[in-house]
């Protein structure tokens, strides 16, 4: 079984994001950069699949400027087989174009399973792994939170409003993975030091130009007033219930 | 290219709200424009909804079979689709932004190379194209950018993000379009083989106009009882933070936050919850926040519209009580 995992890189979800002076970039001292969290739990369900069939081969591609490198050498490191670096100056933005880009070297080797989180958590796009079905001619179950594999066959679940959709389908198939239930592993320290021995693969990427979509500028959403102390303790309850009745009319 | 297609979205035989927000927006859009603002449904839709759907303003109104399938395949959906936009040519396609519409509109973008942008907030009409403004880093920054006419584009609005606004009633030019697909086409296709409704049919967060939270200050799962009765009395969907269910106290489907859901409701009500940034980006854009947190210098404190201090085993039942009395 060959399986392939698109990792990006992104800023640590508990990382404060600044905007620029030029308003239309944002400042990259002061962020850590880290995977993006479903695409670890996109490895995690790879890892166990190893676990259940060592015959498995796990690569993960990322793409992106040197520093997705740390990326793919964490993935390395909790026990992905292969690394691909897709090498660019800049990040890409858009999603067709990055679709592009992934689509033909995913191509270039006959993956079984093909991963992805499903949506980075700094573009908040959640198109990449979707549009790549599209492209190569594969069929993609998008946001699943589990997925088991019986021989050939799939069954994904596959997370919507208040329910859960179960499809089945034969290999190959993109997933793009939901938060599921399986806890994260973290690399010892000494499987870190082993795998920055490993190599990475790097292909330059050509950046194409897209002029269809213009950035104008980023902001920061309004900010909320500080509220009000109604009071302590049980006491401010009655209080509470008055303003969501009388005032807000919520309630 | 001309004119604008909404992706109409039914949900046990209704038309969505979703739908009726990209509905006046595609109509807001089409009169600027000067376009046609049409409408595409996929599956049965009674005589009720087709009345409704006259007071949004419809130019064309095609309703499209799914032939020989008859649950959800996002490849048929596709299908179906791309042939309304290859008979109608449309520079603007509308999705609502649900589990649905963010299955398909990838899909579509990436067949037909339209420019794609998700979770619109705001739609403004240029000279040069369509100016969008969206969140990204989960709401942490929000991004303005203009699609640019010379190339057209899918658009995702996000959900209670829009206005939904009736027009005088009209009647849209309606078009039955039957679909046929050949049986080893769709047996090739992943099937859905059935759906899972929780045990108790709970309301979903991303759905409800009240959400009730837990966070890490419920000490134990077994305490969630607390937040279930209150949400009981409301009628609101139980929420958590990203500590619980990372503990494995709540399922992942009730997460708010950047890891979770991002939620818009009237009324959110924080228990137990400090506030981390992680999860005030899933939350901020409630209309009113209410904190009860027996740390004073808790986070969530700055950004809730009204606060109790104090132990919140003893606010959360008392609120219940109060509310049962005088309901």
């Amino acid at each position: 079984m060959k399986i392939v995992i698109c990792v990006k890189q992104v800023p640590d979800t508990a990382t404060k994001i600044k905007i620029s002076e030029n308003n239309k970039t944002i400042e990259q001292t002061s962020i850590k950069y880290e995977i993006n969290p479903y695409d670890e739990y996109a490895i995690e369900e790879a890892l166990r699949l190893k676990e259940d069939d060592p015959n498995t081969t796990i690569t993960v591609i990322s793409l992106g400027p040197e520093r997705v490198k740390q990326s793919l050498t964490k993935a390395l490191a909790i026990g992905a087989d292969n690394a691909i670096h897709l090498k660019t100056n800049e990040d890409i933005k858009n999603p067709l174009v990055i679709a592009k880009i992934l689509a033909s070297e995913i191509k270039k080797r006959s993956y079984d399973l093909i991963l992805f989180g499903k949506k980075s958590v700094d573009q908040d796009n959640n198109q990449i792994g979707i549009m790549i079905g599209e492209i190569n001619q594969i069929s993609c179950i998008s946001n699943c939170t589990q997925f088991k594999l019986n021989n050939n066959t799939i069954t994904a679940h596959r997370e919507i409003e208040g329910a859960i959709q179960v499809f089945e389908s034969k290999l190959p198939i993109i997933i793009t993975q939901e938060k599921g239930k399986n806890e994260l592993r973290y690399p010892s320290l000494r499987n870190l030091m082993a795998a920055k021995k490993k190599t990475i693969e790097s292909i330059n990427i050509v950046e194409q130009i897209d002029d269809n979509v213009e950035l104008i500028k980023l902001e920061y959403p309004p900010t909320r007033k500080e509220g009000k102390i109604i009071g302590e303790g049980k006491e401010a309850v009655s209080e509470l219930v008055r303003i969501l009745r009388e005032e807000i009319k919520i309630i | 290219m001309t004119g604008i297609l909404s992706v109409l979205e039914l949900k046990n035989n209704e038309v969505t709200n979703g739908s009726l927000e990209i509905l006046t927006e595609g109509k807001k859009i089409a009169t600027e424009k000067k376009q046609d603002n049409n409408a595409m449904v996929i599956g049965e839709i009674n005589k009720k909804n087709i009345e409704k759907l006259k007071e949004y303003g419809i130019d064309s109104l095609f309703i499209c079979s799914t032939g020989n399938t008859n649950v959800y395949s996002p490849e048929i959906y596709r299908d179906v689709i791309l042939r309304i936009i290859k008979q109608t040519n449309p520079e603007i396609i509308l999705f609502s932004g649900t589990s649905l519409g963010k299955d398909l509109a990838p899909r579509i973008a990436a067949n037909t190379e339209y420019s794609i942008a998700t979770d619109c907030i705001a739609i403004t009409v240029k000279s040069e194209g369509l100016e969008v403004k969206r969140p990204i880093y989960a709401g942490k920054i929000i991004e303005t950018v203009i699609l640019k006419t010379k190339n057209p584009t899918v658009i995702l609005l996000k959900i209670n993000s829009f206005n939904i606004k009736k027009q005088s009633v009209n009647e849209p030019n309606i078009s039955i379009v039957q679909n046929e697909f050949k049986e080893n086409y769709i047996n090739q296709l992943p099937i859905l083989k059935e759906t899972i409704f929780p045990e108790r049919r709970t309301l979903d967060i991303s759905e409800a106009s009240i959400i009730v939270s837990g966070g890490r200050g419920m000490k134990d799962p077994k305490n969630f009882i607390i937040i279930e009765e209150l949400a009981n009395i409301l009628n609101a969907a139980v929420g958590a933070s990203r500590a619980v269910v990372d503990a494995g106290w709540r399922p992942h489907s009730e997460q708010v936050g950047q890891t979770g859901k991002i939620v818009s409701p009237d009324l959110y009500i924080a228990c137990g919850i400090s506030g981390a940034i992680q999860h005030q980006v899933g939350m901020i854009n409630s209309k009113c926040i209410v904190a009860i947190n027996k740390d004073k210098n808790a986070p969530i404190f700055k950004f809730s519209d009204y606060g109790i201090i104090g132990d919140l085993f003893e606010i959360v039942p008392e609120l219940t009580r109060e509310l049962k009395v005088k309901n």
